[in-house]
């Protein structure tokens, strides 16, 4: 458990490290729309910031092992205007994202769509890049 | 004999006023102080040349991007497990950081009025094959030449955040740093989806389609026919 920590915080940071050395880039740049993600966890935080939201969540695979995720959203105020406000996600929430993987394979993803699995509620959590389609339920 | 300051605020009135509210020329006052020639738009006069060192690309990377990381990284609200944590500018020294990113960008971003390369030579952006989503340097220029007034309005909406951002620190107004940073992410993106990636538009919409479709799918009760790597929560 604690190597599987210490080499995610490894890859997170070094993604994060890059993100924030090179703020804006395009989606294509870091992602692979055809690696499509879902995933169902349990929250563990929440980065409020600009120019992307990030939130981090367990997950654990079939065999029980644990890992952690960083995903990517769109700006604060971005998440604002599609109906997020602060205490839309909690830290502990359990959760299902749609989203798709980091090219580079390490557990770090860009969210399309997150649903709370105790309402059923579908949030959007589009980056800057488009307006996400449809409506929030 | 010198003019009294009453007399200054007259003539300064005289001129000032007429300017702003009517479009006909007003005459001139036979004191009024003489006035250096208006110079026509486009006229401007430069001290020297201006040479270009290095591609557009280099000069996002290397100068408009950190300075944008000074604001960006200003404010920040970490929920964690242990409760939150808030990034705020509280010392003179993070403000005058802050500064630096605004100054930089209000005035670094008029470099990219320099005619330059796009990119460095050999690099071609991800813009080959089915999948890119970003124009090629050549793509690039043809499309400024093409409307060269959209590329100065760009960066006019990037200089227009650096001195909102400015004005910000002057009066250290925390609050507005958000609204700043927000403004400082549209302007970004708004020239980069025309003209560095504007494909990640419609990629995005595909993708976000499908994703809506499984959904929906899941939503009614029937299995989804998409395929994604997924885990289960503990």
């Amino acid at each position: 458990m604690r190597t599987t920590t210490a080499a995610f915080a490894a890859a997170v940071g070094m993604i994060l490290g890059t993100a924030s050395a090179i703020a804006h880039h395009s989606f294509a740049a870091e992602f692979d729309a055809n690696k499509a993600l879902t995933l169902k966890g349990i929250v563990t935080k929440i980065e409020w910031m600009n120019p992307h939201t990030y939130f981090y969540l367990d997950v654990s695979d079939a065999g029980g092992k644990v890992v952690n995720w960083g995903m990517e959203m769109g700006s604060p105020n971005g998440l604002m205007r599609q109906g997020w406000t602060r205490n839309t996600l909690k830290v502990g929430d359990a959760v299902t994202v749609e989203g798709s993987q980091a090219k580079d394979g390490t557990n770090v993803g860009n969210a399309r769509v997150v649903v709370l699995d105790a309402t059923g509620q579908r949030l959007f959590a589009a980056s800057s890049q488009t307006q996400t389609p449809g409506q929030q339920r | 004999m010198r003019p009294t300051c009453l007399t200054r605020l007259t003539c300064l009135t005289c001129l000032v006023l007429p300017a702003c509210s009517s479009s006909k020329p007003a005459p001139a006052a036979s004191n009024a102080p003489s006035l250096p020639a208006p110079v026509a738009p486009g006229a401007q006069q430069l001290w020297g040349d201006l040479k270009p060192v290095v591609s557009v690309k280099e000069l996002m990377r290397d100068m408009i991007d950190p300075a944008s990381d000074f604001i960006f990284d200003s404010v920040k609200v970490e929920v964690g497990k242990k409760g939150t944590i808030e990034t705020v500018p509280r010392t003179d020294k993070d403000w005058e950081r802050i500064r630096i990113g605004a100054v930089t960008i209000a005035e670094g971003v008029y470099l990219l009025k320099i005619p330059r390369p796009f990119a460095p030579p050999g690099d071609e952006n991800n813009s080959g094959g089915p999948e890119a989503t970003e124009l090629s340097p050549a793509q690039i220029k043809a499309k400024l030449e093409a409307d060269p007034v959209l590329w100065n309005a760009k960066i006019e909406a990037l200089r227009n955040v650096g001195l909102q951002v400015m004005e910000i620190v002057k009066q250290k107004n925390v609050k507005e740093l958000w609204d700043a940073g927000d403004n400082l992410d549209q302007a970004c993106e708004g020239c980069h989806l025309q003209y560095w990636y504007p494909g990640d538009k419609a990629l995005l919409e595909k993708f976000d389609r499908a994703i809506q479709e499984r959904l929906d799918q899941q939503q009614r009760g029937r299995p989804s026919t998409s395929s994604g790597r997924s885990g289960r929560g503990r």
